[in-house]
C-alpha cells in the first residue's frame, strides 16, 4: 500500500517511525490500557488525534515524556497503529531540535536510583 | 549444556542478588553460564526510529562479543537475565536479522568488527523452560512449599511487543508454570503484565507510587507470601512503592523475590541468598 501522507506533522511521524496515524478511527482503547494516561493532561487517543490534525500540540503534552514505553496501546489496537512507536518519535521530533526533558542534577536524590533507571530515562529524555 | 551469558549493568551492582542466584540455579539444572569476556552496557531500553540505527550500536557491539565466543559454548544462544537486556539485545537482533541494509549501515560504522547475525538472543527463563524443561524443576526442588502463596509478576518487558514476547502478550504462563513446578501456589495476578511506571521513577515518583499502589490492589485480598519478578527495574519500582505506600497498604510489607531467588530457596541454596530476604519469606 502506498500512503500518501501530506500535512507536516502526520508526514514527520511516518519518516521517523514508518507508522501510519490516520489508521486511527479514534476508538480510545490505547487510553482505556495505558497505565500512566490516567494521571496525564491528554489520553494517549488524543495525542493520536492531535499529530492527525497536525497539530504540534501533541509535541508538548506531558503524555509522551511519561510514556513508559510499555507498549500496551500497540498490542491493543484494533487498527494495527503502533502507538507507542508514535510516542517515540513525537519525543524524536523534540529531542533532535536539541530540547532535552531531563537533567540529571537536578534530580532529587539521585543516589537512591538504580543506573537502570538513570540508564533508561537518559536515552529517553534527552538526545 | 554450555551457554553465553550476558549479564549487564544492573547484575552486577543494584541486583547483584538476581545475579548470584541466577548462576547458582543454572549450575544446579546443569547449565554453565560463561559470562563475555568483554561487555558494554546494552542501553536499558532501543530506539524505536525506523530512520535511524545509532541507538542500536552498543547492543550491536555486545553481539558481537558474543559472536567472537561462540566456539566456548554448546549453542548460539546468548542467555540474559535481566529482562531489560533481554529486550534490547533480542530487538536490536531481530531488526538486523530482518534488515540487511540496518546491518549493513552498522557494521560500516563499527568496521572492520562485523557483526554476521549468527547469535540467537534468550531469556533464562527460557532456557529453563525450553532446554531444561519443568518437570526437572520439581526434581530439584528440596523444600515443602506446598503453603506457600506467592503472585508473579511479569511487567512488560518480557511479554510486550509480540515480536520479541517470549509468552503470550496477554496470558502468559511461564512464572505460573514455574511457580507450579515446585509445588508452591501461583495466586491469579490480573495485572501481572502491566508496567511498573519504568524509568519514571527518575523525574515522577509520585507517578510509581500511584502506579504500584494499583498494582497491587487486586491481589491484596490474597494473603501471598511474596510477589516473583524478572526485572531489576520492576523490583526496584515494587520495593519502593510498597514502602512508600506503607499507610495505603496498612503496614504489609509484601517482600519482592527475584524467580532465581525463589528457584534458589525451592532448591535449597540457602547460602546464595542474601540475609535480608531470607528473613523477610520466612522458610
Ligand atoms: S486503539 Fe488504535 S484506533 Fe483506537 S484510539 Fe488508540 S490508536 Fe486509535
Ligand atoms: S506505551 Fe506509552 S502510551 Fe502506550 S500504553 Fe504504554 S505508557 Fe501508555
Amino acid at each position: 500500500m502506498t500512503v500518501k501522507i501530506t500535512l507536516s506533522l502526520p508526514k514527520k511521524v511516518f519518516e521517523i517511525s514508518g507508522e501510519n496515524v490516520y489508521l486511527c478511527y479514534q476508538c480510545g482503547k490505547c487510553s482505556a490500557g495505558c497505565p500512566i494516561a490516567d494521571k496525564m493532561d491528554y489520553l494517549p487517543n488524543q495525542v493520536i488525534h492531535f499529530v492527525q490534525m497536525n497539530n504540534e500540540k501533541a509535541l508538548s503534552t506531558k503524555m509522551i515524556w511519561a510514556c513508559a514505553e510499555c507498549f500496551n496501546c500497540t498490542v491493543i489496537c484494533p487498527r494495527g497503529l503502533d502507538v507507542t512507536k508514535v510516542m517515540e518519535a513525537l519525543r524524536i521530533i523534540v529531542l533532535r531540535k536539541g530540547i532535552y526533558k531531563l537533567d540529571l542534577n537536578k534530580v532529587e536524590k539521585i543516589e537512591e536510583l538504580p543506573q537502570i533507571a538513570l540508564i533508561a530515562a537518559s536515552r529517553k529524555l534527552t538526545g | 549444556m554450555k551457554y553465553l551469558y550476558f549479564p549487564g549493568c544492573s547484575l552486577k551492582n543494584y541486583a547483584k542478588r538476581y545475579e548470584e542466584t541466577a548462576v547458582a540455579v543454572a549450575k544446579a539444572l546443569g547449565i554453565e553460564l560463561i559470562e563475555l569476556k568483554r561487555w558494554n552496557c546494552c542501553g536499558a531500553v532501543s530506539g524505536l526510529a525506523e530512520d535511524s540505527v545509532f541507538h542500536h550500536i552498543a547492543a550491536v557491539r555486545d553481539l558481537v562479543r558474543a559472536q567472537e565466543q561462540l566456539d566456548e559454548a554448546d549453542s548460539n544462544k546468548l542467555v540474559t537475565v535481566c529482562s531489560m537486556c533481554y529486550r534490547v539485545l533480542a530487538s536490536v537482533n531481530n531488526r538486523l536479522k530482518h534488515n540487511p541494509e540496518d546491518l549493513d549501515t552498522i557494521n560500516e560504522f563499527m568496521s572492520p568488527e562485523e557483526y554476521n547475525g549468527g547469535i540467537e538472543v534468550v531469556h533464562l527463563l527460557q532456557i529453563i523452560k525450553d532446554d531444561i524443561g519443568f518437570d526437572r524443576i520439581a526434581e530439584f526442588t528440596k523444600k515443602d512449599l506446598s503453603n506457600i502463596k506467592v503472585a508473579p509478576y511479569y511487567g512488560c518487558v518480557l511479554v510486550r511487543p509480540k515480536e520479541t514476547a517470549i509468552d503470550d502478550p496477554n496470558e502468559p504462563t511461564i512464572l505460573e508454570e514455574l511457580i507450579k513446578s515446585t509445588g508452591a501456589t501461583a495466586v491469579e495476578n490480573p495485572l501481572r503484565t502491566e508496567c511498573c511506571g519504568s524509568y519514571n521513577v527518575v523525574t515522577n515518583r509520585e507517578l510509581v507510587k500511584h502506579r504500584i499502589l494499583n498494582l497491587l490492589k487486586p491481589i491484596m485480598r490474597e494473603n501471598i507470601d511474596f510477589l516473583i519478578s524478572v526485572c531489576p527495574l520492576c523490583t526496584f519500582n515494587l520495593e519502593f512503592g510498597i514502602k512508600a505506600n506503607k499507610k495505603e497498604l496498612h503496614g504489609r510489607e509484601i517482600p519482592v523475590l527475584y524467580f532465581t531467588e525463589f528457584l534458589a530457596l525451592a532448591f535449597g541454596l540457602d547460602d546464595k541468598l542474601e540475609k535480608e530476604v531470607l528473613q523477610a519469606v520466612n522458610i
